[in-house]
Formats: structure tokens, C-alpha cells, sequence
């Protein structure tokens, strides 16, 4: 084995054994400290925010534990008969998409390398559009097809077509992707290697980063997603369906009864019951596809927004279905889809986290903030060797630190949003969907920006008051500022972000 | 002496070269433009990204050569076969 990574080895065991021992000693610390109602009120909702964290860094550690060992068995390919190929129906939904964003997804499509297949645009969108989109679509010779009835979401339109569907496969594109001519053939060679196997998911990849700061976040992200946690999920047999580059068999979709429309991530609550009848499903890490990433604030947090909903609402069935014995996935599987599910509380865990140091400067809550031991002794060592093992991890797909802190800002900036999603999704509330617009500028009004503004001057506030108090616990009181300044730092982000594009999105593709 | 043409062959023929030209012509600077802008996270040294964007030019100029040339036969063909 050769240093460096043995060396990475020994990283990923002893942040597992820091966390261990940070959420051990939090036990503790919880069940010792039990001064008062809203002290031990503050102090659970705190356990639980730490808890969500550490069971997430514990999938992240497990999953780069996965990645170690090559799977030889994983991507085996079928021999392609090029002059008998497997039919392939490829779907297009969308609604009120731009023109010129259609265009580039039309001649991708039909410049696929692939004998067999046939192009269908779904269109949902509102009158206006219809004339044009239709035109567009016969000069590409696609096929058009306009329900009578409005479709509410994606999985509907695709749910009101798949009866007319015979081929043996269906392969899902947005308006915004276009997919490279080997996708189909690599794809359904993926497929056709076993008969067990439901669907194929390749990565998105958002080439559009350029154009604004939020744009380049989002594709940071969905890279760092892509790249390891769905690695790690294909390698345990329990990646699921992203809604958009998939080839799925047609047969396995109709048995499950088409998307799942009730779901606002149809993709998601799909994947889980075609996990459940027993069928396999592949990730292939080879981009294939490429997208374009929302590119305004508004549009990144309504793409979160839907996302969160979604996940906490299969999250919400997936309990209700294993109390009832209808859940039929192996451990693995549970265990990542419960990872997925729950991953959108993190809004929720950054909210309390952000809480307590001010609360603590401002009324003492909770009481154990006082401790050096904590911090020291287990906090610091855990939090530093996440950081470093996540840090190293990157690296070895050539990010940058800068990157890596990138992605913490956007994980934060969303926690608004994701706290009122998620109340939504547990409640069994409807949450509105609609497809993200790309190319059209805008930002939020000032007004609209209040939680965060309130948020960072809370903070401003605890320091302010933390440091008229500072002599009373000079380390105490010094750690709670320090982490007042952090997030408010982390927050002042917002208006960075909060700008129009640079470019129009039909211009982006023109550069060269 | 000119060869009898089949009218299905005809009609498939002149789509394929029509499918050749958009592909050229409309496709392939959609890929280029894509993998431009996203080669800087292959990891690559700088000095080998840009031996692949001019690689990527090159190809781009052989395209537009192709697109006139796909545009003649086309013609061409479309002359002949009336």
C-alpha cells in the first residue's frame, strides 16, 4: 500500500474515532446537565442538531471506507448487436422552458449515436409557449406531445405518456441537459447485462458556472455530490433515480405504476419501490451529460426548496411503510436512503447551531457552554479531522480548499428555506413545485433577504454584549464570540450571492 | 450511366446526410463549448488543457469544413437523384 495512502487511511479511523468519542462525551455531558426547563430544552434540540451531523459524517466516513475497494463486478457492459439494437424512448418534459435552451437539448438528442430510438418532447407548458415549442420540435423531428389536461409536475406528463410508450427502455432528459452520442449506447450496454438491473443514473455536470457566483456554488456541490456520495451509493446498490440522464426499462417503471406524482421528487419516492420489487440499479460515474446549474439566488433556493420537500417527504412514507412491513430493501439500501431522506435537516442543524452561542452569550443557555474540556478535548480533534478528511478527500479529485469552504457557504445560505420546506414535508403539507427557470435574471429584494439580515445581527448583538462581558469567562465567552463572528461571516455571504448573471444563458454556449 | 434510385433509399440517404450536417454543424461546438468550460476540474496540468482547447479548435475548423462539404453532397445528390 503506498504512503500516502495509508496515511489517508489512518486519517478516515481516527475521524471515526473522534466522532465516537465527541458523541459519547455529548451523551454525557446531555444526561449530567439538567438545570432547568428551556436549559435542558436548548440542550436536546442542540444533541439532536450534533446528532445530525455526526451521523452524516459517519455516512461520509463509511462511504469513503466503500470507495477504497475497487468492485471489479459493478460495471459490467452486454456486447451491443449494432443492427438489432434494444428500442429506446427518449422523454423531454418541461414547462415554459426558453427556446434557445430547448434548442441545444433538440440537437443533442437527436445527434445521439444511436440507431434505435425515438425523440419525444412533453410539453406542458402554458399556451403561449405551445405554438413555438411545436415548431421547434418538428424542425428537429421530434415527436410533440401536448396533454389536454395540465399536467401539475413532471411525473405527470411522463405518467400520462408512458401508456403510449412500447420500447424497451425510457431515458429521461430536462430541457437543460444535453447529453453527449455515447450516452445511450454506454447506457443501455449497462443494462442489458442483466435483466435484475431497473435503471442506469449517469451525473450531471453544470457547465455553466461561469456565470454568476451562485451558479458556480450550486455546480460545486452537485460535483462533490456526483462524485463520491453517488459512487459510494452505486457501490452498496442503492442509487437512486436523479429525474433527469437516466435509462430505465420501461417494464420495471410500468410495474411500479409509473413516477410516483404524489412525491415533488418523484425520481427519489420511484426509486424506492423499485428497490423494494428486488431490481438493482447502476450509477455510472462517467459524465456523459452536461447541464446547466441555476443561476440566480431565487432559483438555487426554489431548486433546494423542492428538493428538501421531496426528500423529507419520502422520508415521512419510508417510516410509515417499515412500521408496516412493506418495506423491502436490505440494510445497505435502508441505511442510505434514510441518509438521503434526512440529509435536508442540515437547515435545521445550522439554525441551532447558529443559536446556542448567541443564546449563550446573551442568557447563559446552555449551562455546559462553559466547559474548555468539551472543546479541547473532543470537540476541536472531531471537528479538525472531519475538516481534514473531508478536505483530503476532495483533493484527491483535484478541488481546492476554497472549494471545499465554497461548498460550506452554500450549504448554510439555504437554512431558511429549508427549515419551512421541511416543516412542510413532516406536517404532510403540499408544497408548491415548479421547474427551475434558467436564463432569466434576478435577485431578492433587500426585504426578502430578513433571515438573514435578523440572523447576522443577532449575532452582532451577542458579540457586542459578549464582549462587555468577557471578563467574567474569558474562555468561554471568547469561544461563543468566535463562533457568533463565524456565522455571521458565513451569512454576510448572501449578498454576494444575491446577484443577476453575468450573461443570458443563449449566449453562454457562445463564447468559444 | 446513372443508377435507378430507390425513393425509400433516396429519403433515408438525404436524412442521414442532413442528420450528418446538423451534428456537425450544430452539435459538436455544443460539446466543445461544454467540455471548454469544464476541463479546468479534470485536474490537468494547465500546460496539457490547453493542447486539448487547441485540439478542440482544430476540430472545431475541421467541422466547419465538413459542414460546407455535407451541404455540396447534399446538393449534389439532391440534383441527381431528381
Amino acid at each position: 500500500m503506498k504512503k500516502k495512502t495509508r496515511l489517508f487511511l489512518i486519517l478516515v479511523y481516527l475521524s471515526f474515532l473522534g466522532l465516537f468519542l465527541y458523541f459519547g462525551v455529548r451523551l454525557y455531558v446531555f444526561f449530567s446537565n439538567g438545570r432547568g426547563f428551556l436549559n435542558l430544552l436548548i440542550s436536546f434540540l442542540l444533541l439532536l442538531a450534533e446528532a445530525h451531523s455526526i451521523i452524516h459524517s459517519l455516512g461520509f466516513i463509511i462511504s469513503i471506507i466503500r470507495l477504497r475497494k475497487p468492485n471489479a463486478n459493478y460495471h459490467r457492459h452486454a456486447e451491443l448487436d449494432r443492427n438489432n439494437l434494444p428500442s429506446v424512448t427518449i422523454l423531454v418534459p418541461a414547462r415554459n422552458e426558453p427556446l434557445s435552451i430547448l434548442e441545444l437539448t433538440f440537437i443533442s438528442l437527436t445527434s445521439l449515436d444511436y440507431s434505435n430510438k425515438a425523440i419525444f418532447f412533453l410539453d406542458g407548458s402554458d399556451e403561449e409557449y405551445l405554438i413555438a415549442n411545436r415548431e421547434l420540435a418538428d424542425k428537429y423531428r421530434i415527436g410533440y406531445f401536448h396533454p389536454t389536461e395540465k399536467p401539475k409536475s413532471k411525473a405527470e406528463i411522463i405518467n400520462l405518456y408512458l401508456p403510449m410508450v412500447s420500447s424497451k427502455y425510457i431515458s429521461v432528459f430536462d430541457a437543460d441537459q444535453n447529453p453527449l452520442p455515447e450516452f445511450l449506447t454506454e447506457t443501455v450496454g449497462l443494462s442489458e447485462y442483466s435483466k435484475n438491473i431497473g435503471f442506469v443514473q449517469t451525473p450531471q455536470l453544470y457547465s455553466n458556472f461561469n456565470t454568476s457566483p451562485i451558479a458556480r456554488g450550486a455546480a460545486l456541490q452537485q460535483s462533490i455530490f456526483y462524485e463520491n456520495v453517488c459512487e459510494s451509493k452505486g457501490r452498496s446498490g442503492s442509487m437512486f433515480c436523479c429525474g433527469t440522464n437516466f435509462l430505465m426499462k420501461t417494464e420495471v417503471l410500468k410495474k411500479v405504476g409509473g413516477f410516483d406524482a404524489s412525491s415533488v421528487t418523484e425520481d427519489f419516492a420511484t426509486s424506492v419501490k423499485i428497490h423494494s420489487l428486488g431490481y438493482r440499479s447502476i450509477y455510472y460515474n462517467h459524465v456523459r451529460v452536461f447541464g446547466l446549474a441555476p443561476e440566480t439566488l431565487p432559483a438555487y433556493l426554489k431548486q433546494q426548496f423542492r428538493w428538501s420537500a421531496g426528500s423529507v417527504g419520502v422520508l415521512r412514507r419510508l417510516v410509515l411503510d417499515s412500521l408496516d412491513g412493506k418495506l423491502h430493501l436490505n440494510l445497505n439500501q435502508k441505511w442510505e436512503y434514510f441518509l438521503s431522506a434526512t440529509y435536508y435537516f442540515v437547515g435545521w442543524s445550522f439554525f441551532i447551531l447558529m443559536l446556542c452561542p448567541i443564546l449563550y452569550l446573551l442568557f447563559d443557555i446552555p449551562s455546559y457552554f462553559a466547559s474548555p474540556y468539551l472543546y479541547l478535548g473532543t470537540f476541536i480533534p472531531y471537528y479538525v479531522l472531519m475538516l481534514i478528511t473531508f478536505y483530503a478527500t476532495m483533493k484527491k479529485r483535484n478541488y481546492k480548499m476554497k472549494d471545499v469552504f465554497t461548498g460550506i457557504i452554500m450549504g448554510s445560505m439555504s437554512y431558511p428555506v429549508l427549515i419551512k420546506s421541511t416543516s412542510a414535508a413532516i406536517l404532510g403539507r403540499k408544497v408548491s413545485f415548479e421547474i427551475t427557470a434558467k436564463g432569466q435574471s434576478g435577485k431578492l429584494s433587500f426585504w426578502k433577504l430578513w433571515p438573514w439580515t435578523a440572523m447576522i445581527a443577532l449575532n452582532l448583538v451577542a458579540v457586542s454584549y459578549g464582549f462587555f462581558r468577557l471578563s467574567e469567562n474569558y474562555y468561554a465567552i471568547g469561544i461563543n464570540m468566535a463562533w457568533c463572528l463565524y456565522h455571521s461571516f458565513l451569512l454576510s455571504h448572501i449578498f454576494k450571492l444575491n446577484k443577476s448573471p453575468k450573461l443570458e444563458i443563449n449566449k453562454v454556449l457562445d463564447y468559444a | 450511366m446513372k443508377n435507378k434510385i430507390n425513393t425509400n433509399n433516396n429519403e433515408s440517404i438525404v436524412q442521414k446526410i442532413s442528420e450528418a450536417r446538423v451534428k456537425e454543424e450544430l452539435a459538436i461546438p455544443i460539446y466543445s463549448s461544454h467540455i471548454k468550460q469544464t476541463l479546468f476540474w479534470s485536474g490537468l496540468p494547465e500546460a496539457k488543457q490547453a493542447k486539448i482547447i487547441a485540439g478542440l479548435r482544430i476540430l472545431e475548423a475541421d467541422s466547419e469544413k465538413h459542414v460546407k462539404m455535407l451541404k455540396i453532397i447534399e446538393k449534389n445528390y439532391l440534383r441527381n437523384s431528381k
